[in-house]
């Protein structure tokens, strides 16, 4: 806030040099205008991929075909073949949905062949876009001369008044309404390449960054802010706990003037988010699985919700097991090589269907939950929805008999013999079972009532009232009768959470580091965006759980204050940035390449869409009692003046480093900065600074350098602000006064530069420029790498530069 | 060391003031009859022009030849001719805090036959450093790539419309006495649907302090 403004003195201009710089002439008109803004829309144009982003155009359902990749290319080494054309609108489509708009013009260029011996000499084919329904307009034609590759090269603009809200792209010969009576005139195979349709790319989609503070400082419910995630399964392994979820987030849009999103629509959930901690309030985020649909691990199903984990050594081989709901209809199971991926399916149907025996009689054979026992004996727990109509009224409501337990084969991926009922009360949804003491805990959703279970009806006495969590206590983990219920768990969240956050829940519990802990959902993030009106968009909450002397447990009130950090986190190492006890603004994204913390064959994530005043925060960082003495961070530009604020215990708390963040723009590189006197426990906050209204940076980890164990290169650093012809510069200098040469790199807000061997005595210098007339106070930092009797050493030197403003 | 040192101020000039003292031998005692010489000397000291910065260019054009098109851009690319800056003060005539700069911009590019011009944005240089000296305190400007690109370093697509930094130095003091040199890769990047033709542009370097 002491930011110190200089004016400094006009300079003169000591000479002038004119010189005259001259392009050769020759230049060749060059035909079609294309604004190198421009881009081409199509994937896989050149079908170089396979079939990758094609597909039959299924417009009407007689339009059938079959694409097949064809060695005989245009260009490159494959182009699709079309065969089995059933109408003359057979041929293939690339959607272009929300990627072409209305007013635009496009330009279309296609390589396109016919071959077949009883074909016409010449032919027409069109490149024509389906806008759904029934409207289709030829877009492009070409007539192809047989056995030779024609060019489709046109423009074509969508009519403003068109909606172009669906726009699908296919290639297909001229429409006759019975293309059987001659179909070497209009069925030809034919043969496709060079697809491209150049034009304005299409508009950024909407935000979907949640802005507000969801998970406040000091509160460790939800467990994070920058996305939903309901149905929360806890599995423990390798000293941290995963938490699978159903991607709320995945179907979130918020409209942009009043940032309200549709309701949650299940239907649209086809991944699973992974998030995990060490200690249960720093998450990290793992993104999202792509489970179901047609790109997923299990392409035959078409959703994933409640998931459902378990590990297993399977012939000798450690395997993941993770468990899906595919809608209501099925459940299905996919198998990891880590509780991270990279996942594969070992089926091709579905594992929990109408011929599962024993289910038959369950209407949503969906929300499974597995157990693997100690003796390595394995069961999974299914099932929900109405109850049987065979039953009288009040058995259905109060005893409706829709879960299930059923063996699971030793491969895990498989059931064996029949499904037996667990005959929990008022029951619903969302059976798990955990194991204490001997003893098997069944616990699950309770109904809301309605026609489905009888109708109006009174509960038993002690029987859960609607959208709560119930409990059984077994001897056997097969055995479920209504006489081992043991009450209520947790009431209804809406109990503690308050109006909008109601509806119905989904648990788990899991046993960490000697402690029991219950996981459930609430709408408490959507609350904090929207209101009291939510729309349904679920977060995962965690509590301690405790027993009592009996075995029963003590039912669970839900807190935002949540759970208790098990332990402090350690700052030394490199860990992810998308590690967050808190956030602001901030989301995160898959990126190619390896997790600098979890290894080359699981995804990895960065820190996005971070602007200014945004921040992410760390709770409870051991700095230990020597502290540390800098800080680094893996990082990329995306625009001159970023900075990273390094402050302790609250967004306002002391500042004790900045590392600027101009790196060259577009590449990932480490920036760095020193630390003042930072010891013992604290909150870390990194608060983002730079120009408004831009993304600064993306980050990918960070890591802290302890103060202790190693030497320091004695090299020293100084920035200045200055101004020529009325631009600002910061200048950066730094000598090595080591007796060995140093590489140096030298990092600001607006510019990044290394120095290969600096050799002693010498210095690094670069006056960066940051094109603006004035800038505010910051801080560069020297990076010297050398070594120190044969041992590699890293010094951090960060030094202040004062704002100054230019005068013209 | 000395490679690149040029003392110019060392180089006699016309105009120059004699200056000095006038040194007699003391006095003598001396008998009549007896002769004595009285030798007159004089030190004459160097004459000190004061020192100056100046600039020198070793060329006053520059063609650009086509090198390097995609079938998006074409790209024409030369040398700027090498650029000398001789700072020839002592450490006292600097004044405290100052540093040199070199600086260039260009004009758009007008053609000769009325094709549209191509604009200075699409024109851009990647500084190299030739003599430095071996303090470390004469560094190049970071490269400026066109509106054409992808930035390189943050914010750097725009071209040498503005005045861009060719080289600089932390500190004239530290470094003067001395002669330093650097040059660029000039590079024109234009849409592939630029018109055909010659064009002119006018780049103009000015030093700062």
């Amino acid at each position: 806030m002491n930011q110190r403004l200089r004016r400094a003195a006009r300079r003169r201009a000591a000479a002038i040099v004119v010189i005259a710089t001259m392009v050769a002439t020759g230049l060749v008109a060059t035909a079609p205008p294309v604004q190198a803004a421009d881009e081409d829309l199509i994937l896989n144009g050149g079908f170089e991929s396979g079939l990758g982003n094609w597909f039959v155009n299924n417009g009407n359902a007689t339009d059938s075909a079959v694409l097949s990749p064809t060695p005989d290319a245009y260009s490159g080494a494959s182009a699709v073949l079309v065969t089995a054309r059933a109408t003359t609108g057979s041929g293939p489509m690339q959607d272009l949905s929300g990627k072409v708009r209305a007013g635009q013009t496009y330009a279309l260029t296609a390589r396109v062949k016919y071959e077949n011996a009883n074909g016409p000499a010449t032919k027409q084919f069109f490149a024509t876009m389906h806008y759904g329904g029934g409207t289709y307009t030829n877009l492009v034609s070409v007539v192809a001369t047989k056995g030779q590759w024609a060019r489709f090269n046109g423009t074509f603009t969508i009519p403003a008044e068109q909606n172009a809200s669906t726009a699908r792209l296919f290639f297909e010969t001229p429409w006759t309404s019975t293309p059987s009576a001659d179909p070497d005139l209009h069925l030809m195979d034919f043969k496709l390449d060079d697809v491209s349709v150049l034009g304005a790319p299409p508009p950024a989609p909407p935000s979907k960054t949640i802005e507000v503070v969801g998970k406040l400082p000091g509160e460790h419910n939800p467990l994070i802010g920058h996305k939903f995630g309901a149905d929360g399964f806890g599995f423990v392994h390798g000293g941290r706990v995963y938490m699978y979820l159903t991607n709320d987030t995945q179907g979130y849009a918020p409209d942009p003037v009043t940032g309200i999103s549709p309701g949650i629509n299940y239907g649209n959930i086809n991944q699973i988010t992974v998030i995990s901690s060490a200690d249960l309030v720093n998450w990290t985020d793992h993104g999202e699985i792509q489970v179901a649909g047609p790109n997923g691990v299990a392409p035959f199903t078409s959703n994933s919700w409640a998931p459902g984990m378990a590990r297993k050594v399977v012939g000798g081989t450690e395997k993941f097991f993770l468990y899906y709901a595919n809608g209501g209809g099925s459940s299905n199971v996919i198998t990891g090589a880590s509780p991270l991926g990279p996942w594969t399916s070992e089926r091709t149907t579905t594992l929990i269907n109408g011929s599962t025996p024993g289910a038959e009689d369950v209407v949503w054979k969906f929300d499974p939950a597995p157990l693997v026992d100690d003796d390595g004996e394995a069961y999974l727990y299914f099932g929900g929805g109405p109850a049987s109509t065979s039953m009288p009224p009040a058995e259905r409501f109060n005893n409706p008999k829709n879960l299930r337990a059923i063996d699971l084969g030793d491969d895990m991926v498989s059931t064996e013999g029949s499904a037996v009922v667990v005959d929990a009360p008022v029951s619903f949804e969302a059976g798990h079972v955990f194991k204490r003491d001997g003893r098997y805990y069944f616990s699950y959703s309770s109904h809301f009532g309605g026609n489905d279970f009888g109708g109006p009806q009174t509960p038993l006495p002690g029987y859960p009232g609607g959208g709560q969590i119930g409990y059984m206590i077994s001897d056997d983990p097969m055995t479920w009768p209504k006489e081992t219920y043991a009450g209520v768990l947790f009431p209804n969240q809406s109990q503690f959470f308050g109006a909008g956050t109601g509806g119905n829940n989904h648990q788990s519990v899991f046993e960490f580091e000697g402690r029991y802990y219950f996981t459930y959902h609430a709408p408490t993030l959507n609350k904090r965006i929207n209101g009291n009106t939510t729309q349904g968009y679920r977060s995962p909450h965690i509590q301690e759980l405790a027993f009592n002397p009996d075995g029963t447990i003590q039912q669970v009130v839900g807190t935002y204050a949540g759970a208790e950090q098990v332990k402090n986190f350690n700052p030394y190492r490199v860990f992810e940035a998308e590690t967050l006890g808190w956030s602001k603004g901030i989301a995160t994204a898959r990126i190619d390449g390896p997790s600098a913390e979890f290894g080359a064959s699981v995804p990895n994530l960065v820190l996005r869409d971070v602007d200014n005043g945004d921040w992410t925060a760390l709770s409870s960082v051991d700095f230990g009692t020597d502290g540390a003495r800098s800080v680094s961070a893996k990082v990329r530009a995306l625009g001159a003046g970023g900075h990273v604020r390094v402050r302790l215990d609250s967004l306002t708390g002391p500042l004790v480093g900045t590392i600027p963040a101009g790196t060259p723009i577009g590449e990932w590189a480490e920036v760095s900065g020193e630390l003042d006197a930072v010891s013992g426990v604290h909150d870390v906050y990194f608060v983002y600074e730079g120009p408004a209204g831009a993304d600064l940076v993306e980050i990918d980890s960070w890591t802290f350098e302890p103060a202790t164990g190693q030497a320091e290169l004695p090299v020293t650093g100084s920035a200045q602000s200055r101004c020529v012809a009325g631009k600002a510069y910061v200048a950066v200098q730094a000598r090595n006064d080591h007796d060995e040469p140093v590489d140096i790199t030298l990092q600001t807000p607006y510019g990044t530069r290394s120095f290969a061997d600096v050799a002693p005595g010498a210095n690094a210098y670069q006056s960066f420029a940051t094109r603006s007339a004035s800038i505010a106070a910051g801080s560069a930092t020297a990076r010297a790498t050398g070594t120190i009797d044969g041992t590699a050493v890293t010094t951090i030197r960060t030094t202040d530069y004062p704002g100054v403003v230019c005068a013209g | 060391m000395s490679r690149g040192r040029k003392r110019l101020a060392v180089a006699g000039a016309a105009a120059a003031v004699l200056a000095g003292p006038i040194a007699l031998t003391s006095p003598a005692a001396a008998a009549p009859g007896d002769s004595d010489d009285v030798r007159v000397t004089v030190d004459i000291e160097e004459i000190r022009e004061p020192g100056v910065l100046a600039m020198s260019i070793a060329g006053d054009s520059v063609a650009l030849a086509e090198n390097g098109s995609t079938l998006l851009v074409r790209q024409f690319a030369g040398t700027l001719p090498t650029v000398t800056v001789t700072d020839t003060r002592t450490a006292e005539e600097v004044p405290d805090g100052a540093a040199w700069a070199v600086l260039g911009s260009a004009t758009d590019f007008t053609g000769d036959a009325g094709q549209p011009p191509i604009s200075a944005g699409h024109l851009g240089w990647t500084p190299n450093l030739i003599d430095g000296g071996t303090a470390g305190l004469v560094t190049e400007g970071e490269e400026v790539v066109t509106v054409l690109d992808e930035p390189t370093q943050p914010g750097n697509n725009v071209g040498l419309v503005d005045q861009e930094l060719l080289v600089s130095t932390f500190d004239s003091e530290a470094v003067t006495g001395d002669s330093y040199s650097v040059n660029a890769n000039l590079f024109l990047r234009a849409p592939a649907d630029v018109a055909a033709g010659s064009y002119t542009s006018t780049l103009t370097l000015s030093l700062f302090e």
